[in-house]
């Protein structure tokens, strides 16, 4: 008898802790996004423009905060397309919404500006 | 009889006992460092599925900053370390944890390691196996944490036809299907999920965590609580 309330309880308290853990942010098709990225070519352009998408809607919606990283990565996949504008701001939204993200983001972000800076320097 | 009465007593004392006690002393590193930011590793691999890596590392996000803490993006950090030359995950692991911290400015580092990731066909069933293990050191280099976690998944045959060669094929389809796409992802995630949650192994909730500070109050009252034993 015990033993089963015992199991009752750990039940109950299983199914608190998701409740309570299950939303914290807001994630979109992030994992998603990381999977196509490492292991499905043919689907990844999809996931991406779907990936920024969610980012966009989600700064405008008042709602949960969008999970820590993510607009880090956001910044990482613009760069990675040449877009060295949109990653930088990318990385300046996740220093500022996590404070935790600053000595990386403060680094990236001095490198692509003098970067920036030197490739325009040139084309003059 | 009576023995038998006085037996049962001490089995229900021995069980009460377990559950008023369970041995928390694993979580005093941590609570000591109340950790803010995590910088989760690329994944070692000691398998010889290639996909599994990246597959983990997608999947640890998740758990961890739904538990309260910064996650450092995982891709940027892996893009990152191969700048520097850092291609292996082995060799990342094999760094100083001090100077990887130190670039990232990260709190401390998550090292996952993947011991087995399986997919068995035996007799009409498959079997999906992984095997992690989890590893947690602070910016000094000092291990705070460490957990190990096999689980495994067996789709089940639901529903008998009654026919029992009939049952024989569906099964043969069913681990057909499960062996095209095994169950890794869910499998990992539930690892995941059992790993930092579960009893002996659940890490304490993060600084962003809405539960952080009364478990912090209550850590600090158990403190005071404590017999000097402890």
């Amino acid at each position: 008898m015990k033993l089963k309330l015992l199991g009752c309880v750990c039940a109950a308290a299983l199914l608190a802790g998701c409740a309570t853990n299950n939303h914290l942010y807001q994630w979109g098709n992030y994992e998603d996004t990381l999977f196509a990225h490492f292991h499905e070519p043919e689907v990844k352009e999809e996931m991406l423009t779907a990936y920024m998408a969610f980012l966009e809607k989600a700064q405008t919606k008042n709602t949960k905060k969008v999970a820590p990283g993510l607009f880090a990565e956001a910044g990482t996949f613009m760069l990675e397309k040449g877009d060295t504008k949109a990653a930088i701001r990318f990385y300046e939204l996740e220093l500022k919404v996590w404070p935790e993200s600053e000595p990386l983001m403060s680094m990236l972000i001095r490198n692509l500006n003098a970067r920036e800076q030197a490739v325009q320097e040139q084309a003059k | 009889m009576k023995k038998l009465i006085i037996q049962s007593l001490f089995v229900v004392f021995a069980l009460t006992g377990c559950v008023a006690k369970p041995d928390l002393s694993y979580l005093e590193p941590l609570h000591e460092r109340k950790l803010r930011s995590l910088l989760i590793a690329p994944v070692k691999n000691e398998t010889i599925d290639v996909m599994a890596p990246t597959s983990v590392l997608a999947t640890l996000p998740f758990s961890l900053a739904e538990k309260g803490y910064y996650t450092f993006p995982v891709n940027t950090v892996k893009v990152l370390l191969e700048g520097e030359g850092y291609y292996e995950p082995a060799e990342v692991h094999a760094a100083p944890p001090e100077s990887l911290a130190a670039l990232f400015g990260a709190d401390a580092i998550l090292y996952v390691t993947i011991h087995e990731w399986t997919s068995e066909y035996v007799l009409l069933a498959t079997t999906t196996i992984v095997d992690f293990e989890y590893k947690i050191v602070d910016s000094s280099g000092q291990l705070l944490w460490q957990a190990r976690k096999e689980l495994a998944y067996s789709p089940q045959q639901q529903n008998s036809t009654g026919n029992p060669l009939a049952d024989l094929v569906a099964m043969a389809i069913t681990a057909a299907i499960e062996r095209a796409a095994p169950n890794y992802l869910p499998l990992t995630r539930m690892a995941n999920g059992q790993v930092f949650n579960g009893m002996e192994t659940g890490l304490p909730p993060g600084p962003y965590s809405p539960a952080y500070d009364k478990y912090y109050q209550k850590v600090a009252a158990d403190a005071k609580q404590a017999p000097a034993i402890n």
